[in-house]
């Protein structure tokens, strides 16, 4: 109580403090705001690769790994919760992608990462899994991988039967301009066969009175 | 008086050190990584292959086709008015500022859909807006608007619309001559002969 008394004392008695009352509030308040903004500020997510970093690994060649070679890989799927319900990969655990950086997603990512040990993304198909995948990338997770091809509903890995999706399918020979007449286009509403029903005229009584 | 100024330099300082706490501003807009995911859980950046086939027919000015296959694929057949841009060099300066362009739907395509897709990504990174992505890409194009299909006798009026405007463009887009819509085999309707009975009772009448 008595050293309270000391220090209000001091600061009242204080010439120094009396006479720049203005100048120390305003430097208090600086230091009050400057802390609230350093406790406060948002937790951000930062991006670890550049833009040009990232644009290199849209040709990555390996970041699919084959569904029979999961062994000792953290397999993360990332279906809706409904379908990881329904069945699932064994030892596989369920992030569905809207949550994949919640703080729990962003931990494991983090201890998957310094323990060094390789994530497998896996999905409905190649295209659920390729995005999460390349954002994850650009976050600093290098340790991830996507699973090549899905899990299908009958719960079963599956490959794509190209090597790639990437080739070219579409017969070009076809798509080359020839000029041909113009050709009305075919309604065949117009020829369905009409339905013909016959009216049968009422027999008549007969005579009678 | 010169402790006013000694205070007032700490003052400085202590904001200083604040603006050195604070996030800094990066040099190029990027779209936050939580923003990018929600984007992504969104499927509205998937246009039909019917949807850009309408859109090139009706010369739509504010439609852009970006192709990002391979210089020797795009040779030998793209979409009509699509770009060729090589995926490395999504982030060049004359790229971007052709992505930037205001009023104008950037649809992104390759062979499938994951190259265009990986792109996008790249792209919403990047702040830009209005990017879109050919849904399947040019393979499942080919085999929804080239290759002719076949309607069941149960079609509803919607797919055999949906048909014929298929088989429109696809003349279009080949030259090809029209073939008939093919439909599963379906019976010929058997003729009924219809046999009037002859009335059962003479008309007899009389009281």
């Amino acid at each position: 109580m008595n050293q309270v008394n000391f220090i209000t004392n001091t600061i009242s008695m204080n010439p120094f403090i009396k006479s720049n009352k203005l100048w120390l509030s305003l430097l208090g308040l600086a230091v009050i705001i400057v802390l609230l903004g350093f406790i406060f500020r948002p937790k951000t997510i930062d991006f670890q690769l550049s833009a040009s970093e990232a644009l290199t690994l849209i040709n990555k060649p390996d970041f699919q790994v084959s569904g029979a070679d999961l062994a000792g890989k953290q397999l993360i799927d990332i279906r809706p919760s409904e379908l990881f319900a329904q069945g699932h990969p064994e030892l596989s655990i369920n992030i569905p992608v809207r949550n994949l950086l919640d703080e729990e997603s962003i931990e494991l990512f983090n201890r998957l990462k310094d323990s060094g040990q390789e994530a497998v993304l896996i999905g409905n198909d190649e295209l659920q899994t390729t995005a999460p995948w390349l954002l994850l990338q650009q976050l600093g997770y290098q340790n991830i991988k996507v699973v090549k091809g899905g899990y299908d509903l009958n719960n079963n890995f599956y490959e794509p039967v190209l090597s790639s999706t990437e080739v070219m399918l579409l017969d070009t020979a076809a798509m080359k301009q020839v000029k041909v007449k113009e050709v009305k286009t075919l309604d065949i509403r117009k020829k369905m066969p009409q339905v013909v029903v016959p009216v049968r005229k009422e027999t008549t009584s007969g005579g009678g009175c | 008086m010169e402790r006013k100024y000694t205070i007032l330099a700490i003052l400085l300082i202590v904001l200083a050190f604040g603006l050195v706490v604070l996030p800094g501003k990066k040099e190029i807009r990027e779209t936050d990584p939580r923003v990018i995911l929600a984007s992504i859980t969104e499927k509205s950046r998937y246009l039909s292959a019917d949807l850009i086939t309408h859109r090139i027919i009706e010369n739509d000015p504010s439609l852009m086709l970006i192709d990002l296959r391979p210089a020797d694929q795009f040779k030998a057949f793209a979409l009509p008015k699509a770009l060729n841009i090589q995926p490395d060099s999504l982030l060049t300066a004359s790229t971007l500022e052709l992505l930037n362009q205001p009023g104008k739907d950037k649809v992104l395509y390759a062979n499938s859909d994951l190259m265009a897709e990986k792109a996008w990504l790249i792209c919403t990174r990047h702040s830009l807006d209005r990017i879109y992505i050919l849904k399947g890409g040019l393979n499942e194009w080919y085999n929804t608007i080239i290759k002719p299909g076949i309607v069941s006798n149960t079609a509803s009026t919607a797919d055999l619309d949906l048909l014929n405007f298929r088989m429109a463009a696809r003349q279009f887009f080949t030259g090809a001559q029209q073939t008939p819509v093919k439909t599963s085999p379906k019976k010929i309707p058997q003729k009924v002969n219809i046999v009037r009975k002859e009335p059962a009772a003479a008309s007899g009448g009389g009281c």
